[in-house]
């Protein structure tokens, strides 16, 4: 329940939010990405703004003079655009451990201790005759159940900035997302929210969530289209990098499949370690980046590799025929390693 | 005097000398034996593992794991061989750690041989079933649903394990860990977890000729690694409780800060016995 309001100025950052959104929509998409935990969590939070933006429509374009039913309807909007804040920033802290951790097993083992801040605020309204008594307060159930709803927030809020923070020191050097950039404009509408009575929480989100979508759609051309590896921009990326000394990569492996590339894309994404580094070159090369600078480990997951590539093999009639000469080179220094990628 | 390279083949030659849990690492890629031949009668041995030989990364090292020799001329003839075969290899640096009990006559070696020589605590710590018994760590008894032993996991699946853990932690981790077969590893008592369908760390323990048993490798590098850790910890420990008798001992290497403070987190105050170390640049 924001005091004071202004419903046109509410009104319009709802309008920019919903075209913010919708302008969303009208990004090109991989089809690969819905599958992606991580998708699935950010168009929770677009579906939370938009159910959020019609509720504050609902509860603010309520004429004046309104029955008493016209009350009720005006009380329940308010509760729960209340409700879909909260879930809102539920989702981003999901959304944010997802991208930490990249792990769903993670966010299932973690998920009760996540909704403790929710469970809190259940049980606070549950008890609210004995916290009234308690704090020794005379406010209405919904003023209170209002403040409660806050501090929830606010936990969450403060949960999101403590994985922001590891996310910034993890993979702050990485291209393509800044988290910062995001969290400003949600924290401003939070702030603006809470000091002069505008509600731009959603269009504070809808701001947030636009730069990681765009953001995340530019970062595509470095995506190869078939593969999901990175391409070849991808690689020239890298060795301005290593040339400037901003990034450090030792050694690679680099396969060729004469055959089917697809089902090598499969195999490698299988026997590679996790969140390998992969550049797919147009003509069925592969390139595996690493920091390791031991030979026998990259000789031992390029045998792991070629096991893999046997089996499959021996088991299917669209052959993937990778070259015997599977090369595992060290790079002596960053120089080095960008004139040998420029190479490639 | 003829220099023997000594080999799986012919290890016998070294029976009545080496000592079994030296003697199962012959055969092994980064380990090399020699031994100097006075007819029939071998006059000195040794026995030493290569570290970083084909690491970029790191100087070439060679740490020497068992030396004997009889007398001194013995002695500067098995270093004089043992320099050509390292400075093939382009080996940086040599080093010997061994526990004071077991230094015996090696230190005048060593120091004949131009290793400098300070007493050092040794890295390994020993440690008993019997000591597991007492860990705090085990009043919990439930195991973590992520958990499962070595002797459920298939070998592809196993090494892909391996890889996946080499590549992402950053401890000191054997050599040749990433070749040693899954039978290598008592597969009872060891363990991994998964997170995603995928391993992301190991605890892994061998048992020695001698019956000792060693942890191999202990890391955990998914999102809940440290407890993860713990997990393992807790379960290996009480496999082993149940497989052996009281009296086993396990060694625990301290190869890196990390080994060194999970060690003490369990076993505070624990120390290594005292030991000498040695160290000699090499040419």
């Amino acid at each position: 329940m924001i005091l004071g309001e202004d419903y046109q100025i509410t009104l319009g950052f709802d309008l920019v939010a919903f075209m913010i959104l919708f302008g969303m929509c009208l990004i090109p998409k991989d089809k690969r990405e819905g599958r992606d935990t991580g998708v699935r969590i950010f168009v929770s939070m677009a579906v939370c703004i938009v159910l959020g933006i019609i509720f504050e429509l609902i509860r603010v374009l309520m004429p004046e003079g309104v029955s008493k039913f016209g009350i009720y309807v005006v009380v329940i909007a308010d509760v729960i655009v209340e409700l879909l804040i909260a879930a809102l920033l539920f989702l981003f802290f999901l959304y944010m451990d997802y991208k930490l951790y990249a792990s769903r097993d993670h966010q299932r083992r973690h998920i009760v201790l996540y909704l403790m801040p929710a469970f809190i605020f259940v049980i606070l309204c549950l008890l609210w005759p004995v916290t009234r008594k308690l704090f020794g307060t005379d406010t209405h159930f919904l003023a209170d159940m209002y403040y409660y709803s806050v501090l929830m927030e606010l936990a969450y809020l403060f949960m999101t900035a403590v994985h922001l923070i590891k996310y910034y020191i993890v993979f702050g050097k990485k291209p393509f997302f800044h988290p910062f950039s995001i969290y400003a404009p949600v924290l401003c509408g939070a702030v603006i929210t809470y000091y002069l009575g505008y509600n731009c929480v959603f269009l504070g989100f809808a701001i947030g969530m636009g730069f990681m979508a765009f953001s995340s759609a530019d970062s595509r051309r470095f995506i190869d289209k078939d593969t999901a590896f990175f391409n070849r921009a991808y690689l020239g990326y890298v060795r301005e990098m290593l040339s400037g000394g901003t990034l450090k990569r030792s050694s690679m492996i680099l396969f060729e499949a004469k055959g089917d590339r697809m089902a090598f894309s499969d195999i490698l994404r299988t026997e590679l370690p996790a969140h390998s580094e992969v550049v797919c070159l147009e003509d069925g090369r592969f390139v595996f980046l690493s920091d390791t600078g031991s030979m026998t480990e990259l000789k031992a997951l390029s045998e792991l590799v070629r096991d893999g590539v046997d089996d499959y093999d021996g088991s299917h009639s669209d052959k993937i025929l990778l070259s015997d000469d599977i090369q595992c080179r060290v790079f002596k220094d960053g120089t080095a390693a960008a004139g040998i990628i420029q190479g490639l | 005097m003829k220099k023997q390279v000594i080999t799986e083949e012919n290890i016998e030659e070294l029976d009545e000398l080496l000592p079994e849990d030296i003697a199962e690492n012959i055969g092994r890629s980064s380990y090399q034996a020699i031994a100097m031949e006075e007819g029939t009668e071998t006059s000195a041995a040794m026995v030493w593992e290569y570290r970083y030989l084909e690491d970029e990364n790191r100087d070439p090292q060679s740490h020497l794991s068992w030396i004997i020799a009889k007398d001194n001329k013995a002695g500067e003839n098995l270093f004089t061989e043992y320099a050509k075969d390292i400075s093939e290899e382009g080996i940086v640096k040599s080093v010997a750690s061994f526990a004071a009990s077991e230094a015996g006559e090696m230190v005048e070696i060593l120091k004949a041989a131009g290793f400098s020589i300070t007493e050092k605590e040794v890295s390994n710590i020993h440690v008993t079933i019997g000591d597991l018994e007492k860990l705090d760590v085990l009043k919990k008894k439930k195991t973590a649903a992520n958990l499962r032993p070595l002797d459920d996991l298939q070998v592809r699946i196993f090494r892909r394990g391996i890889m996946n853990c080499i590549f992402h932690t950053k401890r000191e981790h054997l050599e040749d860990l990433a070749t040693l077969p899954i039978d290598w590893y008592d597969t009872d008592v060891s363990c991994c977890v998964t997170s995603d369908d995928r391993i992301d760390g190991f605890f892994l323990v061998h048992r020695l000729s001698s019956g000792r048993l060693r942890v191999e490798f202990m890391a955990a590098v998914g999102p809940d690694a440290r407890i993860d850790l713990i997990n393992m910890i807790r379960f290996s420990a009480f496999r082993a409780i149940e497989k052996y008798p009281k009296e086993t001992e396990i060694i625990l290497p301290r190869r890196d800060e990390s080994a060194e403070k999970l060690v003490g987190y369990f076993f505070p105050g624990a120390k290594g016995e005292p030991g000498i170390y040695g160290e000699r640049e090499e040419k």
